[in-house]
């Protein structure tokens, strides 16, 4: 994944998503490779009883390890960290599922009424109902490997729950797709005979499961943070038209960047002319990816974004001047024709 | 780290198994399939010998190499559709023993219930090209004369189909013959001579038809109908014979007995029903140490009755002929005539199916009651059915069903008795691609894995594609409205 490609719009939520989704499938598809095609090859394969505990955990892997390659390649990190964070991710991600899976198989076994045994002993039983904690747990593997992969990258203590449980909500609720699309289809209501939307199949349930597990798990999980993005504000019309400039410092921390025509110290000089006064606006951030625009000058400013218009000129009587805090691709009109206007954008750090 | 890695393995290794011994891996699927069992039930006739995977059948030489994709067992859970082939084999030698099966003649259950006709299918594979001596053992007891039963056998005999199927033309391999008997107090040629010494066996259609058009509606030696005798006596004399017996080595022909009544056994006139219960005993012995005595070379016994069956409601109990008591063999509908008189009274109420039901059974073969001309062709059709080296079975279940593992279980019921069983094992996680039905077909044809390609590439192409869908739709709307002006 390349920030670059990931503009700072609603969008930027779906690109680790689609990322784990797509692990996940390349689990899915391997595993089914495996047992359809080099089991009756080698001879040897998982036994029949750990099938699920395998596909769960490879899922799981995949998934927790595409997460780490995703954060990785989109903060560029080296490869001498990137590499083994990612595959250690993977590689707990495996452990604790296979290993949670052993232990619930042999638990529901032994918790089992005698009346469901013959169900609860049947290696071939596919239920939701009975498999449940082996998707949650699974979930919740893919969830916790990367956490503790993160804590040990960052020597920091994060926010658990976005790991652990957006890991086990992802895997169960692609539990139920798996379930619900291998036995029940999507039927067009109505029809008979049926038209399906989706088949009852076993065969794409599994992909569709397993996909909804790792896409997810990408929104649940970790998202591409603000810290990778930095904002600046650009001449849209007006004098020096494109000219931007970046808000924050590089070192981090809070900033303020001037816009008006005095001719010395301010961040960008734009004539008189056109319609900007000499200290007229500055763009300030808290240092913590949030930003904001205040009106420094009576001379007509307004800030326009969608259905909403800002006034921010400035007013004697208050003792602060205006400010109104910024999305990306705000637009700020200066001067009593609008003469020049100032866009602010959230552009990918790789750029600062 | 280390102890980590260690645990992995140790997991990871004690979750294989190895295919050696079963259960095997079904072809193209995610499922398993159970060694095998067959019946153990010592009064099995065959083995049923189901095919659960390819080795079993690139063991089988005579299974065509064309054919082997439809011998190893195939599944498709979308439809819940599952394919398996089987052979029967001998009990004692392992000798394949070609059958003429039908679903009939075969019982299939799944998940223990038992498939109805329309749920599934017996596909016969490679008939085999034996030949065949047809010993046609008819009543000549006075009934059959006066009721005009014998213008139907001879109608049904002469029937084109069976004519041919008896002595086909041009088949290469095959010599069949067709020797005419007729019975009552004896057994004797229906041109009145002794079949021990002066029997001829027809080998063309020409002198069978003439045969048949000339001396089938003579009547013989008058007297009691000693059916029991008639079968035993062609099952094992006449087979011993020297004009027979020649035939038989020259033409590797396997003898057909088929027997044609319309009534009783009777020896005698007083005769009342039981006493043909040790009669018939004793006859099923004889038979089946005949069966056991003729080895590889099979003999099979059919019996028909024309008329109507004094019990047409008789259901064989389990036991085969050691469940053969009075109250078995003379009751009906709870009515006891085992002590009625058979001659004039009890043969004239109808035919001992019972009898002729054990009989067929004892020989491998089928018993059936017609009444008509056209039933009869049928039988005689039937009784020279081709015999297959090998069946498909193809069957079909609700799909939920196979959310977990059942048995097949495969019995042949009349003639011949085996059954075998064999498990599926379901992937509960995955499925390899659903088979695709061809137009016109009932029956899947499994898709091969590279199917499983389409999906993914699909799938994975649109994700790639969704992921540059914002950056080009952000680019593409700020080229066009967000560019940068003087004014």
């Amino acid at each position: 994944m390349n920030i670059v490609l990931v503009p700072y719009t609603w969008t930027r939520h779906l690109a680790v998503a689609l990322f784990t989704g797509s692990a996940a499938l390349v689990a899915w598809w391997l595993m089914l490779f495996g047992t359809v095609q080099v089991r009756p090859l080698i001879g040897i394969w998982f036994t029949h009883g750990s099938e699920g505990g395998f596909l769960l955990a490879f899922a799981a892997g995949a998934i927790a390890a595409a997460s780490l390659a995703a954060e990785s390649s989109l903060r560029r990190m080296e490869l001498l960290y990137a590499v083994p964070a990612t595959l250690a991710a993977g590689f707990f991600a495996f452990l604790f599922t296979l290993i949670t899976y052993a232990i619930l198989t042999a638990v529901v076994g032994l918790i089992t009424p005698a009346a469901l045994e013959d169900l609860a002993t049947d290696t071939s039983f596919a239920s939701f109902r009975f498999k449940f904690l082996q998707w949650g747990f699974a979930g919740a593997a893919s969830g916790i490997a990367p956490f503790f992969v993160r804590v040990a990258l960052w020597r920091k203590w994060l926010i658990g729950w976005d790991h652990w449980g957006g890991g086990i909500a992802s895997a169960a609720i692609g539990g139920a797709v798996w379930h619900a699309l291998a036995y029940y289809g999507v039927r067009v209501p109505g029809t008979e005979p049926a038209v399906w939307l989706v088949y009852p199949d076993m065969y794409l349930a599994s992909a569709y499961g397993l996909f909804t597990w790792g896409f997810l798990h990408g929104l649940l999980v970790w998202g591409i943070p603000d810290e990778l993005y930095a904002g600046w504000f650009r001449v849209l019309r007006g004098p020096r038209p494109g000219h931007r400039v970046p808000i924050d410092h590089l070192a981090g921390g809070p900033a303020e960047r001037f816009v008006g025509h005095f001719p010395r110290g301010l961040d960008m000089n734009i004539a008189a002319e056109a319609g900007v006064a000499e200290l007229h606006v500055s763009f300030v951030t808290d240092g913590r990816y949030r930003y904001a625009v205040r009106g420094l000058s009576q001379q007509p400013t307004l800030v326009h974004r969608f259905l909403e218009r800002v006034d921010l000129r400035y007013d004697a009587r208050r003792p602060a001047p205006m400010e109104t805090e910024l999305s990306s691709e705000d637009r700020i009109y200066l001067g009593d024709k609008q003469q020049t206007v100032i866009e602010f954008l959230l552009l990918p750090k790789e750029e600062s | 780290m280390m102890r980590a890695s260690m645990i992995a393995l140790l997991a990871a290794l004690s979750g294989c198994e190895g295919y050696a011994v079963g259960p095997y891996p079904i072809e193209n699927s995610t499922w398993l399939i159970s060694h095998p069992e067959t019946s153990d039930n010592a009064r099995a006739d065959v083995n049923v010998k189901i095919f659960a995977n390819r080795d079993d059948c690139q063991n089988e030489s005579w299974v065509d190499e064309k054919d082997k994709d439809l011998c190893v067992p195939a599944v498709d859970r979308g439809r819940g559709q599952v394919r398996f082939s089987f052979m029967l084999r001998d009990t004692k030698g392992d000798a394949p023993v070609p059958l003429s099966l039908n679903q009939e003649s075969v019982d299939l259950a799944l998940m223990g219930v038992r498939a109805k006709p329309d749920e599934w299918d017996l596909i016969p594979h490679d008939p085999k090209g034996a030949s065949q001596l047809f010993i046609l053992v008819l009543d000549g007891s006075a009934s059959i004369y006066s009721t005009g039963g014998i213008k139907k056998v001879k109608t049904a005999l002469l029937d084109k189909q069976v004519m041919d199927s008896f002595l086909p033309k041009g088949q290469e391999g095959k010599h069949n013959g067709v020797l005419l008997l007729r019975f009552s107090e004896g057994l004797e040629t229906i041109d009145g001579k002794d079949p021990m010494t002066e029997a001829v066996v027809i080998e063309r259609q020409k002198d069978y038809k003439q045969m048949i058009e000339d001396k089938l509606e003579n009547k013989g030696k008058a007297g009691f109908s000693h059916v029991y005798e008639a079968v035993t006596k062609s099952a094992t004399k006449l087979l011993e014979a020297e004009k027979i017996r020649s035939f038989l080595a020259a033409s590797s022909a396997e003898p057909t007995i088929v027997l044609l009544t319309d009534g009783f056994n009777n020896i005698k006139g007083a005769d009342v029903c039981a006493d043909n219960v040790p009669r018939l005993v004793e006859s099923l012995d004889v038979i089946q140490r005949a069966i056991a005595k003729g080895g590889k070379v099979r003999m099979r016994v059919f019996t028909i009755g024309l008329g109507t069956a004094l019990n047409p409601g008789f259901k064989p109990p389990p036991g085969g002929s050691d469940a053969i008591s009075e109250a078995l063999l003379c009751t009906n509908d709870n009515t006891d005539y085992s002590k009625q008189t058979i001659n004039g009274d009890l043969e004239l109420q109808g035919i001992d199916n019972q009898s002729l039901y054990y009989m067929a059974q004892a020989g491998g073969g089928e018993s059936f009651v017609r009444r008509d001309e056209k039933g009869l062709a049928e039988v005689f059709l039937k009784t020279a059915a081709k015999k297959y080296e090998w069946y498909t079975v193809y069957a079909e279940q609700n799909p939920y069903l196979s959310r977990r593992s059942f048995d097949a279980l495969i019995r042949l019921k009349g003639g011949t008795q085996g059954q075998a069983t064999v498990k599926f094992l379901p992937s509960p996680w995955l499925d390899a691609p659903t088979g695709t039905v061809p137009e016109d077909e009932r029956w899947f044809v499994v898709s091969p894995f590279r199917m499983a390609l389409g999906p993914l590439l699909m799938m994975l192409g649109s994700l790639a594609t969704l992921r540059f869908v914002g950056p080009a739709w952000f680019n593409a709307k700020r080229a066009l409205l967000r560019r940068a002006k003087e004014k």
